[in-house]
């Protein structure tokens, strides 16, 4: 029982808040006077936001921020997925142009949104509304739910090991109470998420006559 | 007590996470290998060229390239080549159709949705800084010396040949027999024309380890793997392992198992080493579906107890790790795997199956003491044939619930009894969490299969199992993780980050030959449903973490167990 109260303690800290840059914001439109068939816009924001996300990017990790669009139709009984879709966006630090570079890959269509020189300006470009064929192909009732993994990627698997090994914050300074916090917040979300974050929003309910 | 108010307080503690707002925003040019292709593409033949506004209407047939420079380009009819439009935005109509690659820079596409585009598509936002001379035009040489090569990296990384000289992996979970086993040795990948090939090496290491070769603490796990086919095809493979396996890992993660064991000291599983080799052919590509047959030679053995480090409970004892049934056996598998969840992680909708069936032919050289009254075949060979199966169904109520259920069946088939590291039990907080896992029980133990006292680590000695399990998720609506940027599961919306489970389970295991009416059945006999160990359960799923409680309803004496799960039950 003691385990369990300690374990539980160290989850609920190591959740605890923090001053975070701007909560990430998601939000899938939902088709407006019968224009089922236009599919639909996704538009995010924040993504970029946690504060060890821009120091990995930083330090030269690229980010792979993969969306997938799920459009589900309400049966009798059960749900069903329709369709989905999925598409990612990666931010690239390049340290000799000083620049986070930003590609948006959809299938075969590839969108190169070139440098930017901070990370805020390089999330704009595809924070905006984003369209997605994505649409009901019969009639009923739907909604869409929006899945968001921000990972940090590394180029090779070796690389992984020692970021892990290493740690994403450097050397540690200041408080060790700090330090130690920051790291279970570390350990928790390699844990639990294999060191990404992972985001959903629902949209709401429209019928499809 | 001290400790554990510690603990707490210190996880309590925030954090000031440094908060750095940045601002600029400047473009970076076109690359100059994208600059170098526009060039030579502009000045090459082309079907249809303007340096203004062009429009292909709906009946019209271009038979090749299109190219456009500043545009705007309209495109309803059909183009059969590539286009290309420079510093110019395309507008593709819903009857146009482009059979070849289209190529966008320094403007916007609008339609590309709903047109046929055959080919693919890329777009740089950048414009293109050229010059004018006659009908050709020329880049111009100012731009900064940019390249794609990071993005050429990115779109590559393992799509091409790669090796790496000394690749470092976790080779297993953290456990009592080994501590971490780490895996160090090169890796070679070789893309052809036909398919590809892949060669791994690796020295197993451990944590608990004397790294005296002598006494197997040093192992290795070599690989190789010939893929005829790039998307789907065949792929053949061998491999050379000493390796500690665990005798079944069905019921939890291996994350739950390596945690439980680092933190609490307490291990789930129980190992033996697997010393040999074996060749397999496996089907791959299929979205949803795999295939695999293998067939080796192996000598397995038991494994002797660690000690490793553990955070808490040092001063506890470990559970002994069961001895195994000795030998050399040749074993041949065939592994089917049926996939249609929307999440491996998170699932809200389709099938899991999982089909294995295992024929193994060997000698025993030391038989493992065991409840089961077991003889040595006349023959001095032990034949068996053993199956499991494991069939899951999620099923979303709606956008906030689910109803989800699963059954596992595994066990003997055919043949002579199954050596002691092939047989199954069912208890613990991965299949019967109402039940403490392998816990001293009087009598009869349906779930172990053990009816008598003292084997050390109370190992698995069941023949076959039987498990059900159902459990309905529901929202709580309850913003759980908010705004703390290090939980790694985030719900918006209507949905909150709080689940709440409500769960039943119900499983028993048994022994197959002569029946006894308690732990023992026939071969084609299920034992009475009243026999089953049943138990039902509620608990709270916090954006990926669970915590649970679960009461024994067959056995009421048993208290109300609680637990942690760091994945979903099932």
């Amino acid at each position: 029982m003691r385990f369990f109260l300690v374990l539980f303690g160290l989850l609920w800290g190591a959740a605890s808040p923090l001053v975070a840059q701007g909560d990430p914001k998601l939000d899938v439109a939902v088709p407006q006077n019968g224009a089922v068939q236009e599919g639909t816009s996704v538009t995010v924001a924040n993504l970029l936001a946690n504060s060890k996300t821009r120091e990995l990017l930083r330090n030269g990790f690229t980010t792979g921020i993969h969306f997938r669009l799920e459009l589900w139709r309400e049966g009798r009984y059960v749900n069903e997925l329709s369709d989905r879709s999925d598409w990612d966006v990666f931010v690239v630090y390049d340290p000799t142009a000083k620049l986070y570079n930003v590609v948006r890959r959809m299938g075969n269509v590839h969108e190169n949104f070139g440098g930017f020189e901070t990370i805020t300006s390089a999330e704009a470009q595809f924070d905006g509304p984003f369209r997605v064929p994505l649409h009901p192909r019969r009639s009923g009732r739907y909604y869409y739910n929006l899945v968001v993994d921000v990972l940090s990627l590394s180029e090779s698997d070796l690389d992984a090991s020692l970021q892990w090994l290493r740690g994403s914050s450097g050397p540690v300074k200041g408080n060790p109470i700090t330090a130690l916090r920051s790291g279970l917040g570390t350990f928790l979300s390699r844990v639990l998420g294999g060191g990404k974050q992972e985001f959903q929003h629902q949209s709401g309910r429209f019928v499809v006559p | 007590m001290r400790r554990t108010f510690l603990a707490l307080l210190l996880a309590a503690v925030p954090v000031a996470a440094g908060a750095q707002r940045d601002t600029a925003s400047r473009r970076q040019s076109l690359p100059r290998d994208v600059r170098r292709e526009i060039v030579a593409r502009w000045n090459g033949p082309a079907a249809a060229r303007a340096s203004d506004r062009l429009e292909i209407d709906e009946s019209r047939d271009v038979p090749g390239d299109v190219v456009v420079l500043n545009g705007p380009l309209i495109i309803a009819g059909h183009i059969r080549g590539d286009v290309l439009a420079v510093n110019a935005d395309v507008l593709i109509r819903r009857t146009a159709r482009i059979d070849g690659n289209v190529l966008v820079v320094g403007g916007e596409i609008e339609g590309r949705n709903t047109a046929q585009i055959n080919g693919s598509m890329r777009i740089y936002r950048q414009s293109l800084a050229y010059r004018e001379d006659g009908d050709h035009i020329v880049a111009l040489d100012d731009e900064p010396e940019e390249n794609e090569n990071w993005l050429r990296r990115l779109e590559h990384h393992h799509e091409g040949n790669w090796s790496e000289a000394l690749r470092i992996v976790q080779a297993g979970p953290y456990n009592r027999v080994e501590g971490l086993p780490i895996q160090l040795g090169p890796v070679l990948y070789r893309r052809t024309s036909w398919g590809s090939v892949r060669f791994d090496a690796a020295a197993v290491l451990r944590t608990g380890s004397s790294f005296n070769s002598d006494r197997g603490d040093v192992g290795h796990d070599l690989r190789t793997e010939v893929r005829l086919g790039h998307d789907r095809g065949i792929g053949i493979g061998a491999e050379a392992f000493n390796v500690i396996d665990p005798v079944q890992n069905w019921d939890l993660s291996d994350l739950e198992v390596a945690l439980a064991a680092f933190l609490a000291r307490r291990d789930y599983r129980d190992y033996y080493s697997r010393h040999g080799g074996r060749g397999y052919l496996t089907l791959y590509g299929a979205r949803d579906i795999s295939l695999t047959g293998s067939f080796g030679e192996e000598r397995w053995a038991s494994r002797e107890l660690r000690n490793p480090f553990t955070l808490f409970n040092a001063d506890r004892s470990w559970r002994p790790n069961p001895a195994v049934d000795e030998g050399l056996f040749h074993v041949g598998g065939l592994a089917l795997n049926f996939d249609t969840r929307t999440d491996p992680d998170d699932p809200w909708s389709g099938w899991f199956v999982t089909a294995d069936v295992e024929h193994g032919r060997g000698t025993i050289t030391s038989m493992a003491p065991s409840a089961v009254s077991r003889v040595t075949p006349r023959s001095g060979i032990t034949d068996y044939t053993r199956g499991f199966f494991d069939v899951r169904r999620y099923n979303r109520l709606g956008p906030d619930a689910q109803l989800n259920v699963r059954a596992v069946l595994g066990g003997w088939l055919s043949g002579d009894q199954l050596p002691l590291e092939r047989r199954y039990s069912v208890d613990g907080p991965g299949s019967l969490p109402g039940f403490d896992f392998h816990s001293a029980r009087s009598g009869a133990d349906v779930g172990s299969c053990d009816n008598v006292a003292g084997i050390p680590g109370r190992p698995a000695q069941c023949d076959r199992i039987a498990l059900a399990q159902i459990e309905y998720r529901g929202d709580l609506r309850l913003n759980f993780t908010g705004t703390w940027e290090d939980w790694p599961r985030h719900y918006h919306s209507a949905h909150g980050d709080v689940v709440w489970v409500l769960f039943a389970d119900a499983g028993r295991g048994w022994r197959t030959g002569t029946p006894d009416g308690t732990l023992t059945y026939g071969n084609g006999t299920l034992p009475p449903l009243s026999t089953f160990r049943s138990d039902i359960g509620l608990g709270l799923d916090l954006g990926g973490i669970g915590i649970y409680a679960a009461k024994s309803v067959s056995t009421p004496a048993e208290p109300v167990n609680f637990f942690v799960r760091l994945r979903h039950r099932f």
